[in-house]
C-alpha cells in the first residue's frame, strides 16, 4: 500500500468515526420515556442549517406556551394533574432527519403529540411517520393547505387566508394585471394554482407565469420581460438563496413594481436582514408577526421577548407554534385524557384559542384547519412595515366545498384548487 | 426607438451574462487553468470576499476599498490554505478534488456556525438609466467592466512581470525552474494566493448585488468550472474570454427566445457539445489555428 493510499484510508476512517459520533449525538434534549406524571409534546424544528432563521422563533413559541401551561398547574387528564414535557430535536434543515426523528419521538419518547417541520418536504417526511403510527401531528406555519387527514392538524394560515383575500385587495386597489414567478416545486406550484383561482374569482389577469429551478440566480432576462409587460403588480414565490437574488438585481435595475409574496417577511423577516430598500413596495399577508397591532400580538411579543431577549423578530412561526400548544392543552383538558381518538374528538369539537397572537383563532373540526385573521402589510423604503388593512377573520371553507367532513371520514390525501369542481374551469387548457 | 430598446436589452443581458461568467471564473482560471488544481473551495473564497466586503462596508469603509480588502483577505486565506493543505496535492487531480471539496464544506459550515444563516448585504450603488419603457442598472455594466479589467490584469501580470515569467516557468517545468534558482514553493503559494485574491474581489463585487450567506459560493463554483474547462488551458486567458462569450451568447439568446430555464440548460448543453468536439477546450483550437496560420505565412 503506498503512502498516499494509506493516508487516504486513515483519513476516511477518521471521517467515518467523526460522522458516526456526530449522528449518534441526539438532539437538543436527551429524553427518556415519559413518566406517568407528564404529557409529552415532541417538537422537531430546524435549529441549525438554512432554515434555522425561520424555525428558531417557533421553538420559542413552544417554550413560552409550555411554561405558561405548567406554571398554571398543568392539565388534568386521566384523573391526575400532569405537566407538559417539551422534547425538542434539531431537524438540521435536512429532510431525511425528519423521518428518523419522528420515529424517535414516537417510539423512544412515546410522544402524545408531534409538532414538526417548516417546509412541505420536511412536513411530509415527518407527518407520514407520525400518522402511520396513529399519533396526532401538527404543522405550525403557513402552508399550501388542502391536506385532509384524520391525525393531521394545521394551526397556520393557508392560501384561503392569504392568497385569496390579499390578491382581491391587490386587484381592487392596484389594478387587475399581474405576473407570477415562482420556484419550480410543489409549494409554489400550489401557490400558482391559488393565484390563478384568485385572478379568476376577482377579475384579475395573469399576463405571464413562469416557474424556475432553484439554481437560477441571474434575473436580468426575467426583469426585462416583466418591465416590458408593465403589470399592475407581481406575485412572487421565490425560494432559496439563489432565487432571492432577484430583489437586489430588480432594485439595481430600477424596477419597483408592487409585489405580493407568500414566502417573504412572515417566515424569514427579510426586512430585518436585507439592506434597505431592496424589499420596498413588497406586500405580505401574515396571520401573525410582531408588527400586527392586535392587543394579543402586543402582549405575546412582550412575553416572548422577556423570555428570549436575543430574539431578532417574532415571526409567524412563533405565533402559531404557541397557538398550537395552547390548542392541544385545551383539547387534552376537554377530553380529560391523552388517549388519541378522544383528543381528536375534542379538537374536532371546535377548540378556540382566545389569546392566539394574531387575534381570535378557532379550529374547524370538519377540516382540521383554523379560522383566523390575516393582515396585509407593505414594506416601506426604510424596511419598516405599514399595515394596510386587516383582511378580516377568514373561515377555512376549501375542503368543505369539495365535500370533505373529517368528523365523518378523512380521505387522507391533499386537495388543490383544481380539485374543487366549482373552480375546475380556471385550469382548463393548462 | 422601440427596436433600439429591444436590441439594447439583449446586448445588456449579454454583457451581464459575460461579466458574470468571467468574474466568477477569473480566479479559477489561474488556479485550475494554469496551476491545474481543482479547487472546489473557490466559491467559498468568493464567499469570504463577500463577507469581508459586507463587514467592512457596514463598519463605514467605502465600498471600493472594502472590495480591495476582500481581495487581500481572500488572497491571504488562499496562501495559508496552499501552504497547509493544497501543496500536498499538486499533480493529483482526484485527491485535490476531494480535499478542496472538504475545505469548501468546512468553510461554509464554519461560517454558518460563526455568523449564522445570513448577514446584511450591501446596497447596489450607481442607480439606473432608462431606455424606452425599461430601466437598466448601471452596476451590472460596472461588473462587466471590472471583469474585463481583471482578465487584462491577469494577462499583464503573467506576460510582463518577473513574477509572471517565473510563475509560467514553474507551471511549465517546476524541476527545471527550481534548478535555475526559482523558489517554486513561493511561486506556487503566490500564484494560488493571486487566484484566491481574484476570487475575493469577484465575491466582493457580487456582494453589492446579491444576498450574502455561507452558501454564497455554490452560486458560482459550478459555472466558474464550466467556463474554465470549456476555455481549456492551452491559453487560459483567450480560453476564458472565448468560452464566456460563447456560453453567455447561447444563454442570452435562448433566454430571450424560449425562457430562462431552457437558457440555463442550453448553456450547460453548449459546454458539453464544445468539450465533445474540442476535448481540450476552445483555447486549444485557437492555439492550433494560430500555429497553422503562422506556418502558412512563413511559407
Amino acid at each position: 500500500m503506498n503512502k498516499f493510499l494509506l493516508r487516504f484510508v486513515a483519513g476516511a476512517a477518521a471521517l467515518g468515526i467523526i460522522t458516526a459520533v456526530a449522528v449518534s449525538v441526539p438532539g437538543v434534549n436527551t429524553a427518556k420515556a415519559a413518566t406517568d406524571e407528564e404529557i409529552v409534546l415532541c417538537a422537531i424544528d430546524d435549529l441549525s442549517g438554512d432554515f434555522s432563521i425561520m424555525a428558531t422563533p417557533k421553538t420559542y413559541g413552544y417554550k413560552l406556551a409550555v411554561k405558561e401551561i405548567n406554571d398554571a398547574g398543568g392539565i388534568t387528564v386521566d384523573g391526575k394533574t400532569k405537566t407538559v414535557k417539551l422534547v425538542q430535536y434539531d431537524g438540521q434543515s435536512q429532510v431525511k432527519r425528519y423521518q428518523e426523528l419522528a420515529q424517535k419521538c414516537i417510539f423512544d419518547d412515546e410522544a402524545d403529540v408531534v409538532m414538526a417541520a417548516y417546509t412541505g418536504a420536511e412536513r411530509e417526511a415527518a407527518r407520514r411517520e407520525v400518522v402511520r403510527n396513529k399519533t396526532i401531528y401538527w404543522h405550525n406555519n403557513q402552508g399550501e393547505g388542502g391536506i385532509a387527514d384524520h391525525y393531521s392538524f394545521f394551526s397556520g394560515p393557508t392560501p384561503e387566508q392569504q392568497v385569496l383575500p390579499a390578491l382581491k385587495w391587490m386587484i381592487e386597489n392596484l389594478g387587475p394585471r399581474m405576473i407570477f414567478i415562482g420556484a419550480d416545486y410543489n409549494f409554489c406550484r400550489a401557490i400558482g394554482a391559488w393565484t390563478r383561482t384568485a385572478a379568476n374569482l376577482y377579475g384579475g389577469e395573469i399576463e405571464y407565469e413562469e416557474y424556475f429551478p432553484f439554481g437560477v440566480s441571474q434575473w436580468q432576462a426575467t426583469i426585462s420581460k416583466i418591465q416590458s409587460i408593465g403589470p399592475d403588480f407581481q406575485v412572487h414565490c421565490l425560494v432559496g438563496g439563489e432565487q432571492v437574488q432577484f430583489y437586489p438585481q430588480a432594485q439595481a435595475a430600477g424596477m419597483s413594481l408592487p409585489t405580493w409574496s407568500n414566502v417573504t417577511i412572515a417566515d424569514g423577516y427579510e426586512h430585518k436582514r436585507f439592506a434597505a430598500p431592496s424589499l420596498a413596495n413588497m406586500y405580505v399577508t401574515p396571520g401573525f408577526i410582531e408588527d400586527v397591532p392586535h392587543p394579543n400580538s402586543i402582549a405575546f411579543t412582550k412575553k416572548l421577548r422577556a423570555m428570549f431577549p436575543d430574539m431578532v423578530y417574532a415571526n409567524e412561526h412563533a405565533g402559531f407554534g404557541y397557538t398550537a400548544v395552547k390548542a392541544m392543552a385545551a383539547a387534552w383538558a376537554k377530553a380529560g385524557t391523552t388517549e388519541t381518538e378522544a383528543v381528536i374528538d375534542a379538537l374536532e369539537s371546535g377548540i378556540e384559542v382566545a389569546e392566539a397572537p394574531g387575534g381570535p383563532w378557532k379550529m374547524h373540526g370538519d377540516q382540521h384547519h383554523a379560522a383566523m385573521h390575516s393582515y396585509l402589510f407593505m414594506v416601506n423604503e426604510d424596511h419598516t412595515l405599514s399595515l394596510l388593512t386587516d383582511l378580516g377573520y377568514t373561515e377555512p371553507t376549501f375542503l368543505k366545498e369539495i365535500g370533505v367532513d373529517m368528523r365523518k371520514e378523512a380521505p387522507n390525501r391533499q386537495f388543490l384548487p383544481p380539485d374543487n369542481p366549482a373552480w375546475s374551469s380556471f385550469f382548463e387548457g393548462q | 426607438m422601440e427596436t433600439f430598446a429591444a436590441v439594447f436589452d439583449v446586448i445588456y443581458q449579454l454583457f451581464d451574462n459575460i461579466g458574470f461568467l468571467i468574474l466568477a471564473a477569473s480566479g479559477l482560471v489561474i488556479i485550475f487553468g494554469m496551476m491545474g488544481v481543482i479547487n472546489m473551495a473557490h466559491g467559498e473564497l468568493m464567499m469570504i470576499g463577500a463577507y469581508i466586503t459586507a463587514f467592512s462596508y457596514h463598519a463605514g469603509i467605502p465600498a471600493p476599498i472594502a472590495i480591495i480588502f476582500a481581495g487581500i483577505g481572500a488572497g491571504l486565506v488562499g496562501m495559508i490554505l496552499e501552504r497547509l493543505v493544497i501543496r500536498h496535492f499538486y499533480k493529483q487531480l482526484l485527491s485535490s478534488l476531494v480535499v478542496t471539496w472538504g475545505l469548501s464544506l468546512l468553510l461554509s459550515q464554519g461560517f454558518l456556525i460563526i455568523f449564522g444563516p445570513s448577514i446584511l448585504n450591501v446596497p447596489t450603488p450607481f442607480g439606473n438609466f432608462p431606455i424606452g419603457e425599461q430601466t437598466f442598472g448601471i452596476y451590472r455594466l460596472v461588473l462587466f467592466a471590472v471583469a474585463i479589467a481583471m482578465v487584462a490584469s491577469v494577462w499583464a501580470i503573467f506576460t510582463y512581470t518577473k513574477f509572471g515569467t517565473r510563475a509560467r516557468a514553474t507551471m511549465e517545468d517546476p524541476d527545471m525552474a527550481n534548478a535555475l534558482g526559482v523558489n517554486t514553493g513561493n511561486i506556487y503559494a503566490l500564484t494560488f494566493g493571486l487566484g484566491c485574491a481574484m476570487g475575493g474581489i469577484a465575491g466582493g463585487m457580487f456582494a453589492l448585488t446579491a444576498t450574502i450567506s455561507p452558501f454564497f459560493g455554490i452560486n458560482y463554483t459550478p459555472l466558474a468550472f464550466i467556463t474554465v474547462v470549456t476555455g481549456g488551458s492551452a491559453n487560459a486567458i483567450s480560453g476564458l474570454i472565448s468560452s464566456a462569450l460563447s456560453l453567455a451568447g447561447i444563454q442570452t439568446g435562448i433566454n430571450n427566445l424560449v425562457n430562462v430555464y431552457i437558457g440555463y440548460v442550453a448553456m450547460i448543453g453548449a459546454a458539453f457539445v464544445i468539450l465533445l468536439i474540442l476535448p481540450k477546450g476552445i483555447s486549444e483550437y485557437i492555439e492550433r489555428r494560430k500555429i497553422r496560420v503562422r506556418k502558412v505565412t512563413n511559407k
